[in-house]
């Protein structure tokens, strides 16, 4: 089973790293937060979450922790790293200038 | 940093697989039970509040294998699990593993071993500059030759002469040493690129004979006589000439070209023309010309042949060195080792082969039973190339368990195979295991393990799944195609086999017929030694002559000793020394080579104490002596060359450059002098008065222990003068013994290797036999059961095992024979169409196979019926 082709998973690991960028926290809770965040509009696809999570984490930019969450149970937490931290600024960057560059071809034309 | 985050993270997944595993359980399971709490408090029941939370996410066990997916270190994790189920199988099987790490071991061991040794031998370039540039010609050339070849070769930036060994008198010691030497003129050193560490090397004004005599040490000689640095100008005694050491050469020497003690300078200038261009004879050396291959050198040797040949000082055959050829000098130091070695690699390979299908079969036999466990796997979902993996690395953690072991086993037979092959080996003593042999250690394990690993990895996982999901196990028919493997690796096994079998059935006839050579003389009881008295003694002849008489007469007087002869030559230990003669009544043309034979200077008692016989005429005896009329004895092979028919007494024959005619008094019998594999050659004998070399062979025949015999035989020449050295003292039986040697090496270890290959290639066929009989367990429970006599289902089996051997013939017995027809020269008497060796094999073959059979053929009669028809 491969990811679909969406522009929201492609976009999955920046949206992480966006919210994790406030404050660390376990798997569930990075979901809900960029439903609300985005007003209810991006709907995470359970299914590509936690291998998302899972990369980012093989690859460096956030790491884990298991801690105690608000209910008294046993959940990974997971955090920006100091190299993430300079990812998200870099990826943003990135994704203003191409949106905005997208803005320009879609209203011209 | 965040290569040290991955690292870190990596090597944690890794370490404790098992409990990353359980925190992605507990981390997935605290999202569903996350989003059943949210659903609850939207209203539903904790059931379907549960539901829909696990319809909304998905299987949590796919979804932990995508996390797993995601990591990088997948592949190392997994292989990393399959070495440890591995290591788990393995151990349920004790037996099985520790004899497939063993066969391992000790074909990769094998060829490892075998490896280095080619490679110290064949393959590695000499120590010296430039190695490939240099050559070296097949034939000798004269000592006053070599002014010609600087003056007028065109081809060569230098050239030099060389004898490799001469043995001389070191003097001046408590006891007379025998030291060996090399004779080099001035280019041999630059040639080589060699400079002494200490002193200079010689120089052109060296080679003259009226010049100061130098010499020149080797590291080790001047570290176990000297310890100053300053030993330049001192002067060494040698052959009785007082030298002036001129340099020290360094540790190396001239290694692996010859190895001495010191060097002497060449004399090609100052001497009488019989000495510069008769008797002293050099290895021509040279090193090419920039751009000139091997090919243009040999031309232009023979080009300046005929120049050399009006160079010399008499009439030389018109034909003298048109033959004459340069050859690389790697070549010609090993040339003739070359095959030999050849073999042995052929034979350690078919090892090798045949230890890696052994393991492979076994591999196979034991995934047979696994079968059912990957067609369940491959129904859930496993893809198949995570099956090969899986295989694959099991079977590599086993390979590289044998590769390591091997690697013990390669350096054990390092030093076997130096001790065992014959010392004329050259090179043989820079034998080690360093980093090539390690990488070959290496490259082998991983090529034959990847190549007989993936076979059957590929075949198990192809694995039709429908019969295994059924209750049935499937039968024959399915495994069919894996049994075809294992019979396969088996045949290709007992092929190897029948190789070396069929070579060691061939060698051992040839040794045979060697020791079946009558060498001409008996060797029983002949203690031989070498006497060299030099100028000291021998000042002149009348004086070498009485020093021989007293030692004579002092050992006659010994008790035991029944006769003492002396000869300036050894039987059977190397090339006849060839002389020019001419034979009344066989005239030569002038211009074309004289005829040549052997000639040995004997005392009359020499027949006697070596029992060769007189076969006509009379033998020498103490009256033929320098006043008396010059006599000769030849060989029966003369006699029958030269007067076929005729009574050869009376006959006359003279040497080329002497007019005194020689009469023959009497004919003895054939000696082979160059090794028994070689004809007897034309010989003639003189008596010691009427020709006196100086060194001299005693031959004494006598019935004491030789040690003892020896020891007199050295306080005997003590006491005749004290300065003689007594070197060679040997049983002359060890010297026929010697000649055999290198057949013998050569046979017992593909003996050996044979041996091998032929129990793995047994043990097999008894495998390939069990697991056929164990698979047809119901269809000869049938046949006991519809009344079949035990001994036709006993033949059954046998008559499998009689179709795998004879396979393994039809492929081994062409492969023997194309191999044997390749190393026909080292066969004697014998050759690659010899029937009796190929029945031989025929035999061994069969009855190895039967031997393997006996075991499965008598279980299959002893099936239950019952029992066999109701299992399934």
């Amino acid at each position: 089973m491969s990811r679909p082709p969406d522009m929201l998973q492609g976009m999955l690991d920046l949206l992480i790293l966006r919210v994790l960028q406030l404050e660390p926290m376990h798997g569930w809770a990075i979901g809900q937060r960029i439903r609300q965040l985005s007003d209810e509009v991006l709907q995470v696809q359970q299914g590509s979450l936690y291998p998302a999570l899972h990369k980012l984490e093989e690859q460096g930019w956030i790491d884990a922790t298991w801690g105690e969450s608000e209910n008294r149970r046993r959940a990974k937490y997971y955090a920006l790293t100091r190299a993430g931290r300079k990812r998200v600024h870099e990826e943003t960057a990135n994704w203003e200038r191409l949106s905005s560059a997208i803005a320009l071809v879609v209203r011209t034309t | 940093m965040r290569w040290l985050a991955r690292l870190r993270h990596g090597l944690r997944t890794l370490r404790s697989a098992r409990r990353a595993d359980q925190d992605l359980t507990d981390e997935l399971q605290f999202h569903l039970d996350a989003q059943r709490d949210l659903y609850e408090a939207q209203g539903l029941s904790r059931e379907d509040a549960a539901t829909r939370a696990r319809r909304d996410f998905g299987s949590p066990d796919v979804m932990a294998e995508h996390c797993r997916d995601t990591r990088h270190w997948r592949v190392w994790s997994d292989a990393l699990r399959d070495v440890r189920s591995g290591w788990r199988a393995a151990l349920r099987a004790p037996g099985t593993t520790l004899a497939a790490v063993a066969t391992l071991a000790l074909g990769i061991g094998s060829a490892t071993a075998m490896f280095s040794v080619v490679d110290a031998v064949l393959l590695r370039p000499l120590p010296f500059a430039t190695p490939h540039r240099l050559i070296r010609a097949d034939q000798s050339v004269a000592a006053a030759a070599l002014d010609v070849y600087r003056g007028e070769a065109r081809a060569f930036t230098d050239v030099g002469l060389l004898q490799p060994q001469v043995e001389v008198n070191v003097g001046a010691l408590a006891e007379p040493e025998r030291l060996r030497a090399a004779v080099a003129s001035d280019g041999v050193l630059p040639i080589l690129g060699i400079t002494p560490s200490v002193g200079r090397g010689f120089t052109a004004d060296d080679l003259d004979a009226a010049s100061t005599p130098v010499v020149l040490l080797t590291h080790h000689l001047w570290a176990q006589r000297f310890e100053r640095r300053d030993v330049i100008g001192q002067t060494l005694r040698v052959d009785g000439i007082g030298r002036q050491i001129i340099g020290i050469l360094p540790p190396e020497g001239l290694a692996p070209l010859t190895d001495v003690d010191l060097v002497l300078p060449a004399v090609t200038r100052g001497l009488p023309p019989a000495a510069l261009w008769g008797s002293n004879y050099f290895q021509l050396l040279a090193r090419l010309g920039d751009e000139v291959t091997v090919a243009a050198a040999t031309a232009d040797l023979r080009r300046l042949a005929p120049i050399v040949r009006d160079s010399y000082p008499w009439r030389m055959p018109d034909v003298f060195g048109a033959e004459i050829v340069a050859v690389p000098l790697l070549e010609s130091l090993v040339g003739d080792v070359r095959q030999r070695l050849l073999v042995l690699g052929l034979a350690v390979a078919l090892v090798l082969l045949s230890a890696c299908a052994n393991v492979a079969a076994l591999v196979v036999s034991r995934a047979i039973v696994r079968e059912r466990e990957f067609a369940v796997r491959t129904a859930i979902g496993a893809s198949r190339r995570r099956l090969v993996q899986q295989l694959l690395t099991e079977t590599l953690a086993l390979w590289c368990c044998g590769g390591v072991l091997g690697l013990g086993v390669a350096s054990l037979a390092l030093s076997g195979l130096q001790a065992w092959l014959p010392a004329d080996v050259p090179r043989l003593a820079s034998l080690s295991l360093e980093s090539r042999a390690l990488a070959t250690c290496l490259g082998v394990t991983l090529v034959t393990g990847l190549g007989f690993g993936l076979l059957p990895a590929r075949r198990m996982s192809r694995t039709d799944l429908v019969p295994f999901l059924k209750a049935n196990d499937g039968g024959v028919a399915t495994t069919a195609g894996r049994h075809l493997v294992i019979k396969g690796l088996v045949v290709a096994q007992l092929a190897s086999a029948v190789v070396l079998v069929s070579g060691s059935v061939l060698l051992t006839r040839s040794l045979w017929n060697l020791t079946q050579v009558p060498p001409g003389f008996d060797a029983e009881d002949v203690l031989s030694a070498v006497l060299t008295p030099d100028q000291a003694v021998c000042a002149d002849e009348a004086r070498c002559e009485s020093f021989y008489a007293q030692v004579r007469e002092r050992l006659e007087a010994l008790p035991q000793v029944s006769a003492v002869g002396f000869a300036n030559g050894v039987p059977i230990d190397g090339p006849p020394n060839l002389f020019a003669i001419d034979v009344e009544g066989h005239p030569v043309p002038p211009g074309a080579p004289a005829f040549t034979a052997s000639r040995l200077v004997v005392t009359p008692a020499y027949f006697e104490a070596i029992d060769q016989p007189v076969r006509r005429g009379r033998g020498f005896s103490a009256a033929d002596g320098e006043r008396t009329a010059p006599v000769i004895l030849v060989n029966e092979a003369f006699a029958r060359t030269f007067w076929p028919g005729q009574d050869p007494i009376g006959k006359r024959l003279r040497y080329v450059w002497q007019p005194t005619w020689r009469t023959v008094v009497g004919v003895v019998g054939d000696v082979r002098q160059a090794g028994l594999a070689e004809e007897a050659p034309l010989a003639f004998y003189l008596p010691y008065g009427q020709d006196r070399p100086r060194d001299l062979t005693v031959y004494i025949e006598s019935s004491q222990p030789w040690p003892q015999l020896a020891r007199e035989l050295r306080q005997v020449v003590r006491a005749a003068h004290p300065e003689v050295p007594v070197s060679r003292v040997r049983p002359l039986r060890g010297l026929v013994d010697a000649s055999l040697a290198g057949t013998t090496a050569l046979l017992s270890l593909l003996s050996l290797f044979g041996g091998v290959v032929l129990l793995l290639g047994a043990i097999g066929t008894y495998g390939v036999l069990a697991g056929n009989v164990s698979a047809r367990r119901r269809e000869l429970g049938i046949r006991l059961a519809l009344g079949a006599p035990a001994r036709s289902v006993r033949q059954l089996v046998l008559l499998e095992a009689v179709r795998l051997c004879v396979v393994a013939l039809a492929i081994g017995i062409p492969a023997a024979w194309w191999a044997a027809q390749r190393a026909e020269h080292l066969l004697f008497g014998t050759s690659s169409q010899d029937v009796l060796a190929q029945f031989t094999v025929l035999v061994v073959m069969t009855v190895a196979a039967l031997l393997a059979a006996i075991v499965p053929a008598s279980r299959a009669a002893r099936v239950d019926p019952l029992r066999a028809v109701r299992d399934v």
